[in-house]
């Protein structure tokens, strides 16, 4: 991946200090800001459709730097303090970690793939559901975790523009005593999104992913492990840089509703960091989305689930431009709570365990591999 | 060590248990009493340490889920929660109990920077908290961080004290603060749960929470020569901390301890992701003297090792560990009443935040919830301040 020396990031930066003044602003990212955003993601990368920013020059500091640097520079957009100040306390801490920006090239990750929906199936927040109190729990094949919803179906000042979590990177394994292994390997994928949904396959449901900030863990059959921060766009995935297990994962997906999101990953255990602007035509901000998932696709079946033993969500928040609120404990009827089972669809492999009040229980999950993919592997 | 008292009171509470229970599964209310007295006596295998004895290994294609009660305290296994009283409990037994493969066997070491009698004799918390009318209390503490529940039991009460504790911890990467160019030689950090655990006054009025009889991971980082740890751990910490197998970054610690009768605790600690497991049965009692134990507290907390570091208690530095995640905590009395670290009784639950020596910032946070499984059952530790930047000028 080639990375320019900044100069044309300069030039933004002076154009729209003009414009916008000097001052660091405490509201919420300007329209003007965020035109910056869309607009200083110049640095190509080796992928379609993934742009990155200028490196920042030496000194720079985040936390200090008015609304227009942090666009210009691709540091995500700087929370309102007074209105989200648990949100401002994650983004201050990140920032200040932020040491060392990834550089090298991406990757796509084999059998990245999107899900096949069949023709005429249909999301399920469009469907008409029996009366239940507290969220939907849904089984499906694809994924585990939660998805919560704006109501917004055009993109506008409640729609979810910002959605983050804090994500472990857990050690990955083989189901214990198994040594079937065939493809890929087995997967995981831990991440928050934004406009991912369920679908009715009229034989059970599915998961869609859209725009994805997360950690991929893969146990291959060789025996190597593999563990990457990712950026998603509709199930594919492509590696920023490389991640350790125990390590903590810093993972923040946001849109302005134009053709370009925005997605910045940081490990706070080592200080790396990478903030990318990916061609994402059709977000609207409907749902965000706190997920483990399967890969998609071999056969039409999703790749056999990596054995986690279990994955947190720390600190998992989504927001709208409004400054309305969203979190993983959510108990709206609206919210959806997903449950992975096998292929079979006999036995969950990955639970979710939600909370409901406190700030753990709003804003943390538990995530646990389960059953056959635990351990003696799940028959395909 | 022998311990031939338990030794002789094993032959006969084991007649005794095969005639009352008849080896079957029991789906019981709570552990039998004669069950909880298998757990010592059965517990008859030598440890290189004083006062402390592992299990039998099991026989092959041993299954402790199927096993029965009397099979899995005769193995060390935890006893098997009800399945009806306490389901989430016993679906957290059950998967651990799946995953169990390896029994450990290695040699205890004790943990240099984790004996932790840094309370003199006779020294008493520095007030008793003014308890906040709504909530749980707020305390700073120059060595832990966490949530400690407190009942008003002065004895051991097999009904009313805290009997069991047990929580999942992920094991983190453990480092000095960022920016701190080897400015200390040697940090630590302890992820614990633990029974009985204490109040008192130390240096310069701040409280310090004393370790009881605990189980969890112990993480070091050293300068020179550059070198980190990562260890399940437990004991009776007034006695001694001990280093068994050890875990890596990544993996998920799962840890019970149970507090057998007012001198015997059980602690089992099983690594998740790599199927390794230990059970021990600690005593109290030490060269004839023991401590009694009352079951009074029961605790979830990150602490920092002791006692010749420079801190003003003798603390070492606080290793920087980022986040921690406890899930799946839970705590248990005698009659089988359930307590969560999300508590928020005013009169049960004391939230602490640790500080740096110069008591001016905050090092080790904890975030707590209040309900849903995640809000009860959950804490997550963050590591901040000096300790997570910069480094700690003692």
């Amino acid at each position: 991946m080639r990375r320019k020396n900044g100069i044309g990031g300069k030039r933004a930066v002076l154009a729209v200090m003009m414009f916008l003044g000097l001052s660091t602003l405490a509201a919420a990212e300007s329209d003007s800001a965020r035109a910056i955003r869309a607009s200083t993601a110049t640095v190509p990368t080796n992928i379609p459709g993934i742009r990155t920013y200028a490196e920042p020059p030496k000194g720079f500091n985040a936390v200090t730097a008015n609304d227009v640097e942090l666009a210009t520079y691709g540091f995500p957009p700087r929370p309102d303090k007074q209105a989200e100040p648990d949100h401002y306390a994650l983004w201050e801490r990140a920032m200040k970690l932020a040491r060392a920006r990834s550089n090298g090239e991406l990757r796509t990750v084999p059998s990245s793939g999107r899900t096949i929906i069949p023709a005429g199936s249909s999301a399920l927040p469009e469907m008409v559901e029996p009366e239940t109190t507290g969220p939907k729990q849904i089984a499906t094949t694809y994924a585990s975790g939660v998805i919560v919803t704006s109501g917004q179906k055009t993109f506008n000042k409640n729609s979810i523009n910002n959605v983050i979590a804090e994500i472990t990177v857990p050690t990955v394994e083989f189901p214990l005593n198994t040594k079937v292994c065939s493809g890929e390997g087995y997967v995981a994928i831990s991440a928050v999104g934004i406009d991912g949904f369920v679908f009715n396959t009229g034989n059970g449901y599915g998961y869609d992913p859209q725009l994805e900030a997360g950690v991929y863990e893969q146990a291959s059959c060789s025996g190597d492990l593999y563990y990457f921060a990712v950026v998603g766009w509709q199930g594919g995935y492509n590696v920023a840089f490389n991640v350790n297990p125990g390590d903590v994962i810093y993972a923040s997906a946001y849109t302005s509703g134009g053709p370009n999101s925005g997605v910045y990953l940081e490990d706070m255990t080592t200080s790396v960091y990478g903030a990318y602007s990916v061609m994402s035509s059709g977000i609207v901000g409907y749902t965000a989305n706190w997920i483990v998932e399967r890969q998609c696709c071999s056969n039409n079946e999703p790749l056999p689930l990596a054995n986690t033993t279990n994955i947190a969500f720390g600190f998992g928040s989504a927001y709208s431009a409004s400054d309305k609120f969203f979190y993983p404990g959510s108990q709206a009827k609206t919210t959806e709570v997903l449950n992975m089972t096998d292929d079979a669809g006999d036995q969950t492999i990955e639970q979710v365990f939600q909370g409901s009040t406190g700030y753990q229980g709003q804003r943390s999950l538990w995530f646990e591999t389960e059953n056959c993919a635990a351990v003696n592997g799940c028959t395909q | 060590m022998h311990r031939q008292r338990k030794f002789t009171k094993l032959t006969a509470l084991v007649v005794i248990e095969g005639v009352l229970l008849s080896l079957t599964t029991l789906a019981m209310a709570a552990q039998s009493d004669v069950v909880r007295a298998l757990y010592v006596s059965a517990a008859k295998v030598p440890t290189n340490i004083a006062g402390i004895h592992t299990y039998a290994t099991p026989p092959k294609g041993f299954d402790p889920v199927i096993a029965t009660d009397t099979e899995l305290a005769t193995y060390g296994f935890p006893p098997r929660p009800d399945k009806q009283a306490d389901p989430a409990h016993y679906v957290e037994w059950e998967r651990a109990m799946k995953a169990a493969k390896t029994r450990w066997t290695g040699e205890l070491k004790v943990l240099s920077s984790g004996r932790q009698k840094l309370i003199s004799s006779g020294s008493s918390r520095l007030a008793e908290t003014v308890r906040a009318e709504t909530g749980p209390s707020q305390l700073s503490t120059t060595n832990a961080s966490g949530v400690v529940l407190s009942n008003t039991q002065t004895a051991w009460s097999g009904e009313k004290s805290f009997d069991l504790i047990l929580a999942e911890f992920s094991v983190p990467v453990t480092q000095f603060p960022f920016n701190s160019n080897c400015s200390q030689d040697y940090a630590n950090e302890f992820t614990f749960i633990g029974i009985d655990d204490s109040f008192h006054g130390g240096a310069n009025n701040a409280e310090v929470l004393q370790p009881g009889m605990v189980g969890g991971i112990q993480t070091a980082v050293w300068c020179n020569p550059n070198q980190t740890t990562y260890q399940a751990a437990f004991g009776w910490a007034p006695l001694a901390l001990l280093s068994t197998f050890a875990v890596d970054p990544g993996d998920v610690l799962w840890a019970e301890v149970q507090i057998l009768d007012a001198n015997d605790g059980y602690v089992y600690l099983e690594d998740l992701a790599t199927g390794t497991l230990e059970s021990y049965a600690i005593s109290t009692c030490e060269a004839g003297v023991c401590t009694n134990l009352r079951g009074r507290t029961a605790g979830w907390t990150v602490s920092r090792g002791c006692c010749e570091g420079p801190g003003p208690n003798g603390e070492w530095p606080l290793a920087n560990t980022t986040h921690i995640f406890v899930c799946m905590g839970e705590a248990e009395n005698g009659a089988g009443k359930l307590f969560w670290p999300g508590s928020q009784s005013p009169s049960l639950a004391e939230v602490l935040y640790m500080l740096d020596d110069g008591l001016d910032q905050s090092i080790e946070t904890v975030s707590q919830g209040s309900s849903g499984p995640e809000g009860s059952g959950a804490l997550l530790f963050s590591t901040t301040g000096c300790a997570q930047s910069g480094g700690c000028t003692p």
